[in-house]
């Protein structure tokens, strides 16, 4: 499936063309800062790098360095107090709303700590989620049966082809996570975002994550920025952005 | 396509979900049934009035009465197009007294109506009980078609018999069984009355006597059938010697016969018993002492056609002496029984001959005793009744109603100037619909109906709440959920989409629930007053201050489809505010969301 998953993604991108040349996503001059109350915290001060098609990037940091903050930023779930976001060489901030929200099902991929399956759908429920977002009840009757299909092999890919009838509460920690990837990667995005995919298991399921999400990028040139802060977890990938109080070390 | 998809999940697998569709349920129930009750007894009185009266009724001032009615009533139907049939209705005062009985006395009201015009302008055929859905009821049915009456009446006896006394039947032998459900009357003696509950006694002293009652009844028709067979042979032989008779000296023989065979006939007139048409009365099913009602409702007859009665009439026709009123006395023989279902109607009127009862309430024309030609008064009637063509509104009836006003006007003026000495005079008269009569009782029921609903509509406030508290609180609850929508690419708009077709599908399925709980409950809800009775003690319908035997149980369905809407309109409101809140969240937000 590799190939052809990366060829025909670009048919209906809310994010035009595919500029090969430049980077696929670019921090510029991010910032951000949060409001409680009189308190205001400065939470990025000013954020720049680029990623390339086929990267595989960790964002490291402490906690509290501003690291999921930024990964939100990329992923156009959170809007920046100044600078932008460029995919693709598209300026994310002037883009409509209906446009990022295309934008948000079409090109990114998201992966949190904590999962976040919906507790009431099976494990390929969950993975077809997102395309059932993407199409209208049209759309789906005439396409969703691919698309089912398409969520059940990645399922299958990622060892839970036994398991699609089952509900999250069911499954273990690195069989959600699992979930999630398969979830991530529905419509084929052009960037996996994934923040602290392995935070909440243990070292031994954790590197068993790892290696799926290595996997994806090395055998299919997935682009993936993942937030950690464990360094043995950075170490194996391409490059390393750190974080250290809002600004890049 | 995911609103639809987990709108549906959410409902299946959320258990509070169910209070709300409960609590929508419930309102929509009760609005449903109060409702529909009350509507149900509104056109009731609508049907029953109609039914009664016909649609507009002339009533002329105080009790002189009406003269020249069918004078009126030709030119009216000439002249009113929309007017489809039309006649003359009096209402006298009496006393009802059965033959043979001293003890009974019924004061009653009686009317004096004409058939089968009657039927024309009213249903009143189809509550009859010899000649039921006849449209050309008469006072003189076959006599066999009232045995024949009485004979299904006896049926029906007999299975209040087996179901009342089906624990004392069984212990009888098989044949005996049998044989005490055939011969009713022999069943105090095979029964006997010591094992028997007080309640079962008293059942089985009244079927016994109506049995006997009956008995008397049937032995006068079948009388009167027998003889009228003898009658009409003689009627033919009376025929055929005066046909035969064609010389002088046949005819003086031919003379004698007829005047034997005329004493034979009057003979056997008088042992008919049968008053002749124009002395027959049919009583309302539901004078109190002539029938009883068991436990369920059905009714047992003691007095049926066959049976002679007595009235005496007031005569309000006349200037009355200043002293006191002499009583109009005549024999009646019953013949047939109507019942209306308004209890009012039912437990007072009688009905006899429209000519009968203008003689016995002094309204007859009257005549100069020695010049027959000079007429000293018109006979007169009450009331006319209308019946207008078609389905009309009320709006059009008052139309018609003020036609026939002015028609009466112009006729008046045609009339004035006739000699009528003793004139109970052609005056004003008031011309209003069956609703404008019906005003006293249709007004505050319909004020009623509104207050209800406005009740109930409050009471839907707490349905709205309920869905609103379900609603927020799936919202928040799902916050974080949410966000992981928002995440996937889903809209604000989107997700509020998916909260109110939540909202919705809750009002749309309590709405569901509700309509059909409230169908089963109207369409049930006589037996389910009987069942609280017999538990509780609990009657809220009495005959007596509803007018009708049995609550309406018509379901209404236009407003059941107001009901529905509303329903959802509440589900709506209850998922807005929540809604809303979902929508406009940023999805890192919702993501962060404790």
């Amino acid at each position: 499936m590799s190939n052809d998953r990366k060829k025909s993604s670009d048919a209906g991108r809310a994010i035009g063309g595919g500029n090969s040349a430049g980077p696929l996503v670019s921090a510029v001059d991010l910032h951000k800062t949060y409001r409680m109350g009189r308190v205001s915290l400065e939470v990025l001060k000013g954020v720049s790098f680029d990623v390339s098609a086929g990267e595989f990037v960790a964002i490291y940091g402490h906690s509290g360095s501003g690291k999921s903050t930024l990964l939100h930023l990329l992923g156009l779930l959170d809007k920046p107090t100044a600078g932008t976001v460029m995919l693709e060489s598209v300026d994310t901030a002037k883009l409509s709303s209906p446009r990022r929200n295309r934008a948000r099902s079409q090109d990114v991929g998201f992966i949190f700590q904590f999962y976040h399956l919906l507790p009431e759908l099976t494990v390929l429920e969950n993975a077809t989620l997102p395309a059932m977002v993407d199409l209208s009840m049209a759309g789906f009757l005439a396409s969703g049966k691919s698309r089912q299909q398409r969520a059940a092999g990645l399922l299958d890919e990622l060892g839970l082809g036994d398991r699609l009838k089952h509900k999250p509460a069911e499954l273990s920690g690195g069989e959600r996570q699992r979930v999630a990837i398969a979830r991530a990667l529905a419509n084929k995005p052009k960037l996996l975002l994934a923040d602290e995919p392995t935070g909440n298991l243990d070292s031994k399921t954790g590197q068993k994550i790892m290696d799926v999400l290595l996997r994806f990028n090395r055998q299919e040139g997935q682009t993936i920025i993942m937030v950690t802060h464990e360094t043995n977890l950075a170490d194996e990938m391409d490059r390393i952005v750190t974080l250290q109080d809002g600004r890049l070390k | 396509m995911y609103k639809l998809f987990l709108c549906l999940r959410y409902l299946r697998s959320k258990v509070f979900a169910y209070f709300a569709v409960l609590g929508v349920a419930l309102c929509v129930w009760m609005m449903l049934v109060s409702v529909s009750v009350m509507t149900g007894f509104l056109n009731k009185i609508e049907l029953a009035a109609k039914g009664l009266f016909g649609d507009i009724i002339i009533e002329g001032r105080g009790e002189r009465g009406l003269a020249w009615y069918d004078e009126f009533i030709a030119k009216m139907k000439r002249e009113v197009p929309e007017v489809e049939a039309a006649g003359p209705f009096i209402l006298g005062l009496g006393i009802l007294r059965v033959e043979n009985d001293r003890n009974f006395r019924q004061h009653v009201q009686i009317a004096g109506i004409r058939l089968p015009g009657r039927a024309e302008m009213t249903d009143f055929e189809t509550g009859l009980f010899v000649q039921a859905g006849n449209p050309a009821p008469t006072f003189d049915p076959p006599i066999a078609q009232a045995i024949a009456a009485i004979k299904k009446h006896r049926l029906e006896m007999r299975k209040i018999v087996q179901r009342e006394f089906a624990k004392e039947l069984a212990k009888l032998p098989e044949a005996r069984q049998t044989a005490t459900i055939e011969n009713l009357q022999m069943l105090r003696l095979t029964l006997g009355d010591k094992s028997l509950t007080p309640k079962q006694r008293d059942l089985l002293y009244r079927i016994d006597n109506a049995v006997w009652l009956q008995n008397q009844a049937l032995r006068h028709l079948e009388l009167a059938q027998k003889k009228q067979g003898q009658m009409s042979r003689l009627r033919e032989q009376l025929r055929s010697a005066q046909a035969g008779a064609k010389t002088e000296a046949d005819k003086q023989i031919a003379a004698d016969k007829i005047a034997a065979l005329q004493l034979q006939i009057d003979d056997l007139v008088d042992l008919t018993r049968l008053e002749p048409p124009a002395d027959r009365v049919i009583l309302g099913l539901g004078i109190p002492g002539l029938s009883f009602r068991t436990d369920i409702g059905e009714t047992v007859r003691y007095l049926v056609p066959g049976h002679r009665v007595i009235l005496q009439v007031a005569p309000l026709g006349k200037a009355l002496q200043m002293t006191g009123v002499s009583l109009n006395s005549r024999k009646f023989t019953v013949i047939d029984d109507s019942r209306t279902d308004v209890s009012s109607i039912d437990s007072k009127l009688v009905y006899v001959p429209f000519e009968t009862l203008q003689q016995l309430n002094n309204m007859q024309a009257e005549f100069d005793a020695d010049d027959p030609s000079i007429m000293l008064a018109p006979a007169c009637c009450n009331q006319i009744h209308i019946k207008v063509k078609g389905q009309p509104s009320e709006g059009d009836l008052r139309k018609i109603a003020g036609k026939i006003q002015g028609l009466w006007q112009e006729f008046a003026r045609g009339y004035a100037d006739k000699p009528t000495l003793l004139a109970p005079a052609i005056g004003d008269v008031s011309v209003d619909t069956w609703r404008q009569r019906q005003m006293a009782v249709v007004g505050p029921i319909e004020q009623q109906r509104t207050l209800v609903v406005i009740i109930m509509a409050i009471m839907s406030i707490v349905a709205v709440a309920l869905v609103f508290v379900i609603l927020y609180t799936i919202v928040v609850q799902k916050t974080r959920e949410i966000g992981v929508l928002k995440a996937l690419g889903a809209s604000g708009w989107g997700v509020a989409g998916l909260f109110f077709a939540y909202g919705a599908a809750i009002g749309l399925l309590g709405a569901i629930i509700g309509i059909l709980a409230g169908y089963y409950t109207t369409k049930n809800i006589n037996s389910i007053q009987d069942w609280a009775d017999s538990m509780f003690g609990l009657r809220v319908w009495t005959r007596k201050s509803f007018m009708f035997e049995c609550i309406p149980n018509e379901v209404d369905w236009n407003m059941a489809c107001f009901i529905v809407a509303g329903a959802i309109a509440a589900g709506l409101v209850g998922a807005l505010i929540p809604a809303i809140r979902a929508a406009r969240m940023e999805p890192v937000e919702a993501l962060r969301y404790e």
